[in-house]
Formats: C-alpha cells, structure tokens, sequence
C-alpha cells in the first residue's frame, strides 16, 4: 500500500473520522489494487517488449512504406486508424486496477484517440491524393487541404463530446484553427500578418467564452488555449502594425498583458495570470531598456520587477484560495 | 450565458473579423501587361525543378532539374528544355544549376564539382546546339551576372525594401546613385525572389514569389510584362518550379 495513504489512513482512524471496520476495508482494497512484486516483473518484461516492438516498427515501417504501392499504403493507414480507435475505445472500458504504466486507463485512451486522429487526418488526405493521381476527380490544393481540415474537425469535434478529455480538447482546438486556417487561406490568399493576427484574437476570445460558459471543459485548458491565442495573435497584429514603433508596441503588448492579469483576477483563473505575467516579464525589462539605453540599471530594475510579479502573483493567490476555502 | 448567445456571439465576432480583414487586410497582387512590346526579344533562360506530386509521405522529391529557355519570338510562347541534370551525370552528380551565367558566346556557363579534379569546374553548354564543352576558363564572381555592361547593378529585393511595408520595388545602383525601375502596392510576403540583366542591360528579367517570370525596361519604355505561356508536361505525377531566372539573351 502507498505510504502517504496509510499515513493518512492511520491519522483518520486516530482522529475517529473513519471506524477500525472502514479502515480494515479501505486497507484491504487497496493493498488489492496494487501491483504485486510479480506482476511488476511482468510489467516490466511487457514493457521492455513492447518497446522493442516499438522500435522495430518504427525502424520497419519506413522501409517497407516507399516500396508499397498507395493503394497498400492507404489501406495500412486505415487499418492503423481502425485499430486505434478500437484499441482507444476498448481501453476506456479498462478498470482502474488494470491500468498500465500510464496513472490512468482514461489517459491511455486519451492518447490512442489523438494519435488516431493523426492517422484520420492522414488516411482523408492520402485518399485526396489517389484520386488526384487516378485523375478521377482534379481537386486543388486549397480544396484538398479544407476537405482535410474539415474531416479531421468533425473527428476531433466528435472525440471531444464523447471523451471531454484534455488531448481531444487540444485536438479539438488546433483543428479548428486549421480548418479556418485554410478556408481564410483560400479565400484571402495574400492576407496581410496583422489580419492573421486579428483572425487569432477573435479565435481565442471564442475559445475563452465558451470555457467561461461551461461548454469547454476542464476550463484550465480552455482558458490556456484561449489566452496564448489571444497573446500570439495580439503580438502578430502590433508587431505587423505599429512594429516601426518600438516603444508604441512595447506600451500596447504591456497593456495586453495587464488586461490578462486583471481577467485572471475577475475569472479567478491562474492559467490567465501566468501568460499574462509572463508577458509582463518579457516586455518591462524591453521598455525599460529601451526607455534608459545603455544603463547599469535595467537588471537590477529587472531583478525588482521580478520579485515584485512573484510577490503580487502568490499574493493574489493566497487571496483567491481563501476566497474559495471560506466559500466551502 | 446561454448556448444560443454564444454561438450568435461568436458568430458575430468572426463575421465582424472577417469583413474587417476582408476590407483593410488584402493588398492586391501587382498587375503586369501580359502582352509582350514590339522591343521584347530574344530569349530567357531560366532553371527548374522537377518535382513528384506526393502531397503526404514520401515528400515531393526533386526528379530532375532542368534549364529552360522561352523564345520571345515566337508565338504563342512555350518553354523547351535545354538541359538538365540527368544529361550531364557522366560530368558529375553535383551540378550547380542554380548559379548558372549567361555568356558572350551564346552560351550557358554551369558550375559543378569535379572529382577527377577535387575542385570546381566549368562546363559550357551551347544554347541552340545545346553541346556541352568542359572549359578549362578561370571561374567568374558568382555575383558578377547582377552587373551589366555599363557597370550597373540590380539590388536585391532587401536592399530597397522596408520588411514591414506594403511595396515591391525594383532598383539599381550606377555609382552613387539608386534608380527606381518599378514600384507598387503589394502584399507583405510578395517579393522577387531573383533578377537579372538582359545582356544589352536595357532590360531586368525577374521572378517573383509567386513564379512568375516578369520582364521590366531599364528605362521604362515598356511597362512590366508578366510572361504567360505553354509549360512543358513533364509526366503525370511530375510538377516544375522555376527556382531562378538565369538571364535574358536579347
């Protein structure tokens, strides 16, 4: 049994929050639902095989792919798709006691359904491909790649309600940037940076409502995907606009990142607080290097600033875990 | 907030970002004649790669790279081959294309490695027999093809371009002085990707990023003229793209 649960184990029963009877049944489940020094050695010949299956097809597949004829190489593609989401959807099913090397079964599957989506991806584009070559259908580029884009969305779109998992809300998010990505690429294929930068922001502040709303879960996630969006996004469109002005772009990506900050502090959500912080420690020490040019001070104001963010940072914190602590 | 706000929200919003991107965020292409002037003759000899369609893996592989030449005088006008790697593999399997120089002679002048030899040689391919003769000629400035006869040099696109602005131009430099031959509103990622002087050095052949092959006069007496014409099927599954123009015999 795990040392840090008999402790606490021990400290219930002393504290009379748990009966001598619980904590004989809590003891006796979990000491079952470890591994025992057996199945251990047969994990870890399991795992020493199964990474030299691994390497051997890794080695393997390249060498035999460039001598297989695309109508092989689609049909391995399906049947590597096929079997991953069977092997995704199978392991959801697991018990937590069978579980293996990985904390969770659900995170085995979560994992198998975003390297299925890869192979999804690829098997709709290899697919565009031979019908090209075939010369059934002449379908451009730009056309192959949002026939592509949109499959892999509806995929990932889909894996994402029956899963709610992080690797297919990930999944899910980058599709879409994807899928706009090339529709905008087709409709405006000369787009300046900065309405690429714009098309970003308006991404993220979507991504970020829908988390707000409860749609998108965990919201950690969403609120990280939605806010280095609307950052990269931000950065892309001042740099592109106002980028001969060093200092006017200095003082807008501060107060982008100040804006992060205080929506950290309505929304209550760390995530927002780093990349804004983070913004905020990567443009003070540009502004003031660039406000005192050649100075002896900037580091030892770098160094300040530093400490005050930290010092702020972890204050808000305190603040906000008592907030939700007296709440409770 | 309700499902229905959202999706009315966010539906706004990109509707919102688009029309502002589609109204402030597009900068048109360049226009350019694509009728040639009485004055535009002779010959431009340019080089290309010949690549496989493969959209997923294996990656587009270069088959074959050629040098091309389009005749001015002809009409409509067609690409022909004039050489290309796989005719020159018992010289070497290094041959630089890329770098190729036009030169009095009605020749192609190719830089390549020789092992016999354990360093760089010359190889000279005639452009209408398209005989090739191994030169034993010192070795050209590579850089020596952007200077015309009277001295005068083309600029490469990031010489006489802000990075952030919205303009293509085309200059060059006789002594102290830059003169401008074209400049236009243009998209941000649009430049030249290479130019050179017709050998009279009255005219500058270029290519741009989006392979195209433009044709300006040195001194404006023809606007620029994008060349339009029949490119050479290279098999099914095989694709070219003009990587750089070599240069203009007029």
């Amino acid at each position: 049994m795990d040392k840090n649960t008999k402790k606490l184990l021990q400290k219930w029963l002393e504290n009379n929050l748990i009966s001598q009877e619980s904590f004989n049944k809590i003891f006796e489940f979990e000491n079952n639902s470890i591994p025992t020094q057996k199945s251990k050695i047969a994990r870890a010949i399991t795992l020493i095989g199964s990474l030299f299956v691994l390497s051997g097809l890794l080695g393997t597949l390249p060498l035999i792919w460039m001598n297989l004829a695309y109508w092989a190489q689609l049909l391995l593609l399906i049947i590597i798709t096929g079997f991953l989401f069977y092997a995704a959807s199978y392991s959801e099913k697991f018990e937590e006691k069978f579980r293996f090397i990985f904390k969770s079964s659900e995170r085995v599957s979560s994992i198998l359904f975003l390297i299925s989506t890869i192979s999804f991806g690829a098997v709709i584009a290899f697919t565009l491909n031979i019908v090209n070559q075939t010369n059934i259908l002449d379908i451009n580029d730009d056309i192959a790649i949002i026939i592509v884009s949109f499959s892999v969305f509806g995929y990932a779109a889909y894996l994402y309600q029956r899963t709610e998992m992080v690797f297919q809300h990930i999944a899910f998010f980058y599709s879409l940037i994807f899928l706009l990505g090339s529709i905008g690429n087709t409709i405006f294929s000369n787009i300046e940076p900065w309405a690429g930068g714009l098309f970003l922001v308006s991404v993220g502040f979507i991504w970020g409502l829908y988390t707000y709303s409860n749609t998108l879960k965990p919201s950690w996630l969403g609120y990280f995907l939605s806010s280095t969006t609307i950052s990269i996004g931000t950065i892309i469109l001042v740099t592109d606009l106002v980028g001969d002005n060093v200092l006017l772009e200095i003082i807008l990506l501060i107060l982008g990142s100040v804006i992060l900050v205080w929506a950290s502090i309505q929304l209550s959500e760390q995530i927002i607080f780093f990349v804004g912080g983070l913004g905020l420690v990567v443009n003070l020490p540009r502004l003031i290097t660039e406000l005192l040019p050649d100075n002896i001070w900037p580091p030892l104001i770098l160094l300040l600033i530093g400490g005050v963010l930290v010092a702020v940072g972890l204050y808000l914190n305190t603040i906000r875990e008592n907030l939700l602590s007296s709440n409770d | 907030m309700t499902n229905r706000k959202n999706l009315l929200l966010s539906i706004t919003i990109l509707l919102l970002t688009t029309v502002v991107v589609g109204i402030f965020g597009i900068v048109p292409f360049p226009e350019y004649k694509t009728s040639l002037n009485k004055d535009v003759t002779g010959k431009i000899i340019y080089f290309s790669e010949i690549q496989s369609k493969n959209i997923i893996p294996p990656a587009p592989d270069i088959i074959d790279s050629c040098l091309f030449e389009i005749n001015l005088d002809e009409n409509p006008l067609k690409e022909t081959v004039i050489i290309c790697r796989s005719d020159l593999s018992k010289y070497s399997y290094e041959i630089y294309f890329f770098d190729a120089q036009l030169t009095n002679n009605n020749e192609v002048l190719i830089r390549y490695w020789s092992d016999s030899k354990n360093s760089e040689s010359i190889l000279l391919i005639n452009i209408e027999t398209k005989k090739v003769t191994e030169s034993n000629e010192n070795l050209q400035s590579r850089s020596s093809y952007k200077v015309n006869s009277q001295g005068e040099r083309i600029l490469d696109y990031w010489e006489g371009r802000n990075p952030n602005s919205r303009n293509i131009s085309l200059y060059y430099q006789k002594d102290n002085e830059v003169i401008e031959v074209f400049s236009e509103t243009a998209p941000t990622n649009y430049y030249f990707e290479s130019s050179n002087w017709s050998q009279s050095g009255k005219n500058i052949v270029a290519l741009d990023s989006e392979g195209q092959i433009i044709l300006f006069s040195k001194n404006k007496t023809y606007q620029p003229t994008k060349l339009i014409y029949e490119e050479l099927k290279h098999g099914d599954q095989d694709d070219s793209r003009i990587v750089s123009v070599i240069g203009w015999r007029d």
